[in-house]
């Protein structure tokens, strides 16, 4: 009787282990400039915000941003090159967000490049910090080289991050191929949308992207100049409750979560112009 | 001297008796018996082959019972030479590969179902079919045709290398670029609507792109060929 009882709870602890350690994903687009660093930090805060540790991880060596787009850019430290060769321990490297609980930074170096790391030492730093956060967000640089290729090591699931234009589509197809290659399923976010441009047929709708790139959709995010703002300003965009761009990645982070009854809402242009409004706040009809 | 208007031959298994065209039906038997007269130990019982230039065969009828009754011949057939040989086996090999022809040939083809993304490269050795789209930035390669069940936006290379026969056909004709052979096409302008198109080279080597349900290049052929 005992002994079936030790046997039960040393299998309950390993489940509960499994189910414990954090899921790793990577956000990605080929092409340069379309919104990764904004969409993993967008997204690292609303995933922070509902509840779960996540640490969200730069690996655009050389180049890092991700650090100046959360406003985080004077507390660095140490960064992703000296936990990977492990001269620091992974609570001095992560930098926590005093702002939203349960929300942390590992930078990358600026003066280092990309083949400062290798797959080898990537595939350790996954496994240590699957061990220490929920979420792993990897912010991974424009290209297919050595960066990308060190991002995608141990990474769970990717998030391809496309503009609604033909460029973007085009990387963004490569980079798909390259993923499925490495048995990662890709998923899909079309940002920066415009919709009175698609309605006047100089944008891609995101249906076109999504026939080209054929992949799950897992969100669709207006542009919203408000964004820019935020990144300059080191600020979330998902504090401002009025932010279109903000609402969509809370749905997206409330998706990526589990909660598949969110809808995905898609960018509609508002015909009206002034008098529109105003006519229709009034209640008068056409 | 006078031409000669009969002469005669051996061939195969007989003789081979050549009539000038110059010979007209009263002469005949007198100029046969003349030329045939001097060999007649030859000819008895051998078969005899009328080579007529006049193509006349009413002398083939005729000169039968003659031959039979006054020099014993075996047989008097018709002349067969090598082009009419020739071209009665090729009536019988048409009328053979229009029934079965095919059921002992093969084509090699590769077969791909599937999406083919930007920087993906298929090559096939000869003909190549896709079932799926070869999105732009894609690249198709075959050594024969190249047909795609689907939208082509990528590049279609057919026909490596120098074969002008090869087609390129698509569901949704958008190529960026094409190529049969050595001749290389630009995509045209984009089209709003889906329609399946078929390119090949035309009798002057230039790359054309027709309507293949209008303008079927294959409707004319009258029965079934192994391509």
């Amino acid at each position: 009787m005992a002994g079936s009882e030790i046997k039960l709870s040393f299998i309950s602890k390993q489940k509960r282990g499994a189910d414990l350690k954090g899921k790793v994903i990577v956000i990605t687009s080929g092409k340069g400039g379309v919104g990764k660093t904004t969409t993993t930090a967008s997204l690292g805060a609303a995933i922070a915000s509902l509840g779960k540790t996540v640490a969200v991880v730069d690996m655009d060596i050389g180049l890092r941003n991700l650090d100046v787009v959360m406003g985080l850019e004077n507390r660095i430290v140490y960064n992703v090159v000296d936990l990977a060769h492990g001269r620091c321990q992974v609570k001095q490297a992560a930098i926590r967000d005093r702002r939203i609980e349960g929300l942390f930074l590992i930078p990358a170096s600026q003066s280092d490049n990309k083949n400062a790391l290798n797959t080898d030492d990537m595939a350790r730093l996954t496994k240590k910090l699957r061990e220490e956060f929920d979420y792993i967000l990897i912010d991974c640089p424009a290209g297919i080289e050595q960066g990308f290729e060190n991002s995608v090591t141990g990474a769970d699931e990717a998030i391809v991050v496309c503009t609604p234009e033909v460029s973007a589509v085009r990387d963004a197809d490569r980079i798909i191929g390259l993923l499925y290659a490495r048995s990662i399923t890709p998923k899909l976010i079309v940002n920066r949308i415009v919709p009175y441009m698609v309605v006047n047929g100089d944008m891609l709708s995101h249906k076109d992207v999504e026939d080209v790139l054929s992949v799950e959709l897992i969100g669709l995010v207006e542009m919203d100049d408000r964004v820019i703002a935020a990144t300059n300003t080191g600020s979330y965009i998902i504090d401002d409750k009025t932010s279109k761009a903000g609402q969509a990645y809370t749905r997206i982070a409330k998706r990526i979560l589990g909660d598949l009854t969110v809808p995905i809402k898609e960018p509609i242009y508002d015909q009206k112009g002034l008098w529109g409004k105003i006519t229709s706040k009034l209640g008068i009809k056409k | 001297m006078a031409e000669k208007s009969v002469t005669i031959k051996g061939v195969g298994d007989g003789f081979r008796l050549i009539l000038d065209k110059s010979i007209s039906k009263k002469n005949l038997f007198d100029e046969v018996s003349q030329t045939l007269i001097p060999l007649s130990h030859l000819i008895k019982g051998a078969h005899i082959y009328i080579d007529s230039e006049s193509e006349d065969y009413e002398f083939t009828e005729e000169l039968f019972p003659f031959l039979k009754d006054k020099f014993f011949v075996e047989s008097v057939k018709p002349f067969k030479n090598h082009k009419t040989i020739k071209a009665e086996l090729k009536q019988r090999v048409r009328t053979r590969e229009v029934e079965r022809g095919w059921k002992n040939s093969k084509s090699e083809v590769l077969m791909i179902t599937g999406r083919v993304r930007s920087g993906q490269k298929i090559d096939a050795s000869k003909h190549l079919i896709i079932y799926g789209d070869v999105n732009p930035g894609a690249e198709v390669i075959a050594g024969g045709d190249i047909i795609i069940l689907g939208a082509l936006c990528g590049t279609a290379i057919a026909g490596q290398k120098k074969d002008n026969k090869s087609v390129i056909f698509a569901l949704d004709f958008r190529p960026s670029q094409i190529q049969i052979n050595d001749v290389v096409g630009v995509g045209g302008a984009k089209k709003s609507i889906k329609l399946p198109e078929i390119a090949f080279l035309n009798s002057l080597g230039e790359l054309e792109i027709t309507s293949y349900l209008d303008q079927n290049p294959f409707s004319k052929l009258p029965w079934p060929e192994v391509r």
